[in-house]
């Protein structure tokens, strides 16, 4: 690789990592990098290095230094001051809450059910409970999603939007059991969980936490509907990680969401 | 050196220690923060109107502190007391 593209990677690898940070410092990290950067050039045009020389080894500085950046974001992060909470929730977002809560104590439930008495659960006693976790998780997921989407429709980025509209359909689907379409439900929470975390709804970790839950739960429900084999124990294990991130990201909401900063882009929870 | 910006720093260390690389962005910049936190550094960004006349970006210049100095001295102090025993095991008897 020659060094005007390694410094363009570096450079997007920077504006990634400092992402959702204060401005000042997010702008003091890139200055600092872009004069190492030119420095570095001007020191290969002396020396006479070759392009691809200089370029290799400004990725092998980007490589040998990723896990020092990914500690000191998550340092700022963690040291950053909390954004203040309001006194109390509004209410459409302690609804909203309640049904994020609501749809991941179903799908835990219904998960526990499947693990306890196999695909028996939907023939015995249990059908109508199983019945009734599934319509509920579904519809709590759908309103929730959709919920969340028009309470911050301001503020997310298009990716959040496709994500909350995908989370929306996936429930629907799993209501009125779409079959493949229940994989839009990971899909997109995890995108939306995402901006949420973005604009200071949801905080960075549990966004990450939700994000993992819902790869490790695509992964086997892809395999199961690929080889349409059903749902199978390795798919119901790993739904809990996922239906229990739903949970914490209820009891999020239920606390507030950030109250508005100067020039932070925070956001209100006031007067919705 | 008085005052010195991250890459002459990344510079100076691979120089001095014959390193076949720079110090890496990420390790480079986390520590120079730490140090600077801890007292050790102070920093200052130049003047933005030398870097547009030179063509370049705006350059952030570190200055050792006193309390950098007296930790330096000690790290150098420590790390001589613990070659000297290694020195003396190596000589011939």
């Amino acid at each position: 690789m020659n060094s005007p593209r390694a410094a363009a990677l570096i450079r997007r690898w920077v504006d990634l990592y400092t992402r959702g940070m204060p401005p000042l410092v997010r702008s003091a990290r890139r200055d600092e990098v872009n004069d190492d950067l030119w420095c570095h050039s001007e020191e290969a045009a002396e020396s006479g290095s070759s392009a691809s020389a200089l370029g290799s080894e400004m990725l092998l500085r980007l490589l040998f230094g990723m896990p020092a950046d990914i500690s000191w974001r998550f340092a700022h992060g963690m040291n950053a001051e909390k954004p203040r909470l309001d006194s109390g929730p509004s209410m459409s977002t302690r609804v909203l809450g309640t049904l994020a809560v609501l749809a991941g104590t179903s799908l835990t439930a219904g998960v526990i059910l499947m693990l306890i008495y196999g695909d028996s659960a939907w023939t015995g006693p249990t059908a109508y409970v199983m019945m009734l976790l599934t319509v509920g998780a579904g519809l709590a997921f759908a309103t929730t999603a959709f919920g969340l989407l028009w309470r911050f429709q301001e503020q997310l980025h298009r990716l959040g939007f496709m994500g909350g509209a995908s989370a929306g359909l996936g429930g629907l689907a799993i209501a009125i059991d779409g079959a493949w379409a229940i994989l839009l439900l990971p899909i997109g929470s995890a995108a939306l969980a995402w901006d949420l975390a973005r604009i200071g709804v949801l905080s960075p970790g549990m966004a990450i936490l939700h994000a993992l839950g819902a790869v490790a739960l695509l992964i086997p429900l892809v395999g199961a509907f690929a080889g349409d084999t059903g749902t199978g124990f390795d798919t119901l294990v790993l739904a809990i990680p996922y239906s229990l991130s739903w949970i914490a990201i209820g009891a999020s909401l239920w606390r507030g969401v950030p109250s508005p900063r100067a020039g932070s882009g925070q956001l209100s929870d006031r007067g919705v | 050196m008085t005052e010195a910006h991250g890459f002459l720093l990344a510079k100076t260390m691979r120089d001095d220690h014959h390193a076949r690389r720079l110090t890496a962005y990420g390790t480079l910049y986390k520590a120079l923060e730490r140090l600077e936190r801890a007292g050790h550094l102070v920093s200052r960004w130049e003047d933005p109107h030398i870097g547009a006349r030179e063509g370049r970006p705006r350059r952030r210049l570190y200055r050792v502190t006193l309390i950098g100095e007296g930790a330096l001295e000690r790290a150098t102090e420590d790390r001589r007391g613990a070659s000297a025993p290694r020195a003396a095991a190596i000589q011939p008897s």
